[in-house]
């Protein structure tokens, strides 16, 4: 139904949700580290996107969510750790430092996400 | 502008003057004493005189001297008392004022011994004892100078009599003060006895301010050791200290690695950048290091002609004639080596050597301290690092299982037998059982480490309790058990890092739930004496009375947990624990086997001031 584009270092992570995206019929794409993660955003132009705080660097995803915000980007942004807490964090679309739609801790349980993305997909 | 004696502010720099100037006052402050008793002495010795022995004296005069005495001696006494108050200009100020009193009190001496006999007066001898407090008390720049003055006003009175001028009071009969031969071998006596006084108070006087300067010097090497851990700063002050109470051209510390293959400055003063570069940085080339490693002291008298001088003309360039050096030992063995660099003409003494070994000691100590500061610091750095990069390791597969599993569980890559369902989820919650194992371990090993930058920021209470309590209202659905808040309506607001805050909340709330099988759990928020209070009662299985004591232990579980539910990681209380002590907050528990618990934690918090 909608271009997804999936931003994580973690191969089996990826794996996981790619088989259960496709499975409601989302078109789904996926990098691997924020620089392939910028190609892929030209290139698929997705609707919708699910990025990982920890990549290469500790703070590659939510650096990468600030880039695309000041960048004008709009799309809805979907957040996981599997480090940090999400409880006391202040985030939102129009946040400085968190500017991000949704935040959960991995694992995240796939009809959890996949209500998110519909909600969000409506606005 | 008042100041306050005392020890000097912590930090302050205290100017080396400030201990001299203080034996100073204290010299001024006993000279005064003294002189209180001179006077009643002049007056009692007058009385005695005149009264029980029939000397004819002047008794009117001399005791309007006496009297005299006292008089101005009152007004030193003042005045010092104001000197020290006010401290106008220092050292010089009370220099002055100490050539004053000796001033007076010499005119005073001469009008007594013009009034006592002249040339013929026992009183003459007196003036020796002001001879010595001058030469021992005040700098000598002008000292034997000054001296002269009394040889000068007693050969005055003498002369004067002599030649008519001033009468003259006879005590003794037949009069001797107009015989030349005699005056002339008092005064020449006399003016030897004083020469001779002065020489040799004046050179036991520099050797106590060597020994003065010395110590001022060893006290200040004690304090800067003990003040900062910059070592750089406090070697720096060490090696200044030592050129100056030496007098000496330059001193500095050179430092030797520990496998002794490298030796390098790591302090200098009074030495060129340029001659620093020169000089060597291999231990194998530095033989003046190794004799002094080895020797303990070296001893270079002249630089050109000593063969462990490794260059002696660029040695020369730099104006140092001789050198002294003795070595720096650690716990372990020497660390270094101390310098001391003399300008041509200067002389290093055997005293010099002690002195410097001495300093050389306050260097280990400090070298010694720095480089234990430098190695907890790296360790905890170490530490902070391996449980940092643990923490990733550990918490990711975990989490990455669980979400592979979870993919698998809900059917997303197709149906799944019940054998296989079973099989499954028996895999999730040992994987979960896991996953809070290792975060409670980590969150205990990071609470333990100290690691955690705790972020405290102004967290109302209620919010925590309202998150928590969401998050466990299905569960409490599932087991038929109700899960209910009671607040007030203000603000509960504590200072604290909202994870920790998170943290006890959870676990308590997760506890009360998990324990509980009929009935509910409350959750009670307020306020109280000490704090904000938050209270979380349950009607569940109870803690029975043995367990108490040990329930903040690490994987401590009561027997009835173990029995009704399998999971549990038993670390949850003792971190709770852990993290409230980060706030000063207290926990305590009550509870009744079969009945229920109640735990209730209090966090300081600022009073009154929430909206």
């Amino acid at each position: 139904m909608a271009r997804i584009l999936v931003v994580d270092d973690d191969p089996d992570i990826t794996f996981a949700i790619s088989l259960y995206l496709k499975k409601e019929q989302h078109d789904v794409q996926v990098a691997a580290s924020r620089a392939e993660g910028m190609k892929a955003l030209d290139a698929f132009t997705p609707d919708l996107m699910i990025l990982d705080v920890m990549m290469e660097q500790p703070d590659d995803g939510i650096a990468m969510a600030q880039d695309l915000r000041r960048a004008g980007e709009t799309l809805p942004i979907i957040m996981l750790t599997s480090v940090g807490k999400v409880t006391g964090m202040h985030y939102d679309r129009d946040n400085d430092l968190v500017p991000v739609d949704a935040f959960f801790e991995k694992p995240v349980r796939p009809e959890d996400l996949l209500t998110k993305i519909t909600e969000l997909l409506k606005t | 502008m008042n100041h306050e004696p005392g020890p000097p502010l912590p930090g302050e720099h205290v100017k080396r003057r400030s201990l001299v100037e203080q034996e100073l006052v204290n010299s001024l402050d006993w000279l005064i004493s003294l002189r209180w008793l001179a006077g009643a002495g002049v007056l009692g010795a007058v009385g005695v005189a005149t009264l029980a022995l029939g000397v004819p004296l002047p008794a009117a005069a001399l005791s309007a001297v006496g009297v005299g005495i006292l008089a101005y001696n009152s007004a030193l006494w003042w005045q010092l008392g104001r000197l020290r108050r006010e401290r106008p200009g220092g050292i010089p100020a009370f220099e002055t004022f100490a050539r004053a009193q000796i001033g007076l009190d010499w005119a005073a001496m001469t009008v007594l011994i013009a009034l006592s006999g002249g040339a013929e007066s026992p009183a003459i001898i007196f003036f020796l004892f002001h001879i010595t407090i001058a030469s021992l008390l005040l700098p000598h720049d002008h000292g034997f100078l000054y001296v002269s003055i009394a040889p000068a006003m007693v050969a005055a009175v003498a002369v004067l009599e002599y030649a008519g001028v001033l009468p003259h009071v006879a005590i003794i009969q037949p009069a001797r003060y107009d015989d030349p031969l005699f005056v002339s071998a008092i005064l020449v006596f006399f003016t030897a006895a004083c020469y001779v006084m002065a020489y040799c108070c004046m050179s036991i006087a520099k050797r106590l301010r060597r020994r003065e300067r010395e110590l001022g010097g060893l006290y200040d090497g004690v304090r800067d050791v003990t003040s900062t851990l910059e070592i750089t700063d406090v070697l720096d002050r060490i090696v200044e200290a030592a050129a100056r109470v030496l007098g000496c051209r330059a001193a500095a510390i050179r430092l030797i690695d520990s496998v002794r293959s490298q030796v390098e400055f790591a302090a200098s003063w009074g030495l060129s950048e340029t001659y620093r570069g020169e000089v060597p940085d291999e231990y194998a080339k530095s033989t003046l290091d190794q004799d002094t490693l080895r020797e303990g002291v070296v001893h270079v008298e002249d630089v050109a002609s000593d063969a462990r001088v490794w260059h002696p003309e660029l040695v020369q360039d730099e104006g140092i004639a001789s050198m002294l050096s003795v070595s720096i030992a650690g716990r372990t063995g020497p660390i270094g080596v101390l310098r001391a660099y003399g300008a041509p003409g200067h002389r290093f003494t055997g005293e010099d050597a002690a002195y410097l070994q001495a300093v050389a000691a306050h260097g280990a100590a400090a070298i010694e301290n720095a480089k234990a500061y430098k190695l907890l610091a790296d360790l905890d750095r170490d530490k902070s690092q391996f449980l940092r990069i643990t923490t990733h390791e550990l918490r990711s597969p975990v989490r990455v299982t669980e979400s592979l599993l979870m993919t698998l569980a809900d059917g997303y890559a197709g149906p799944l037998g019940s054998d296989q369902a079973e099989l499954l989820h028996r895999a999730q919650r040992r994987l979960t059982s896991l996953h809070a194992l290792v975060d409670d371990l980590l969150d205990l090993a990071a609470g333990k480490a100290q690691m955690a930058r705790i972020e405290r920021r102004q967290i109302d209470l209620r919010a925590a309790v309202a998150d928590a309590v969401e998050r466990f209202q299905s569960v409490a659905r599932d087991k038929g058990i109700s899960l209910t808040v009671e607040q007030p309506d203000e603000a509960l607001t504590v200072f604290c890092d909202p994870a920790d805050v998170e943290r006890i909340v959870v676990n308590l709330i997760s506890n009360a739930v998990k324990y509980t099988t009929k009935g509910g759990v409350t959750v009670t928020l307020g306020r109280d004496a000490d704090g904000v209070r938050l209270e979380v009662a349950d009607t569940g299985i109870g803690i029975p009375a043995d367990a108490l004591p040990h329930l903040f232990r690490e994987f401590y579980r009561a027997g009835n947990a173990k029995a009704t539910e399998e999971s549990g990681t038993g670390l949850g209380l003792s971190i709770v624990k852990l993290l409230l002590e980060r706030y000063s907050g207290r926990i305590s528990v009550t509870s009744e086997e079969g009945l229920g618990t109640t735990f209730a934690v209090t966090i300081p918090s600022p009073q009154a001031t929430d909206t």
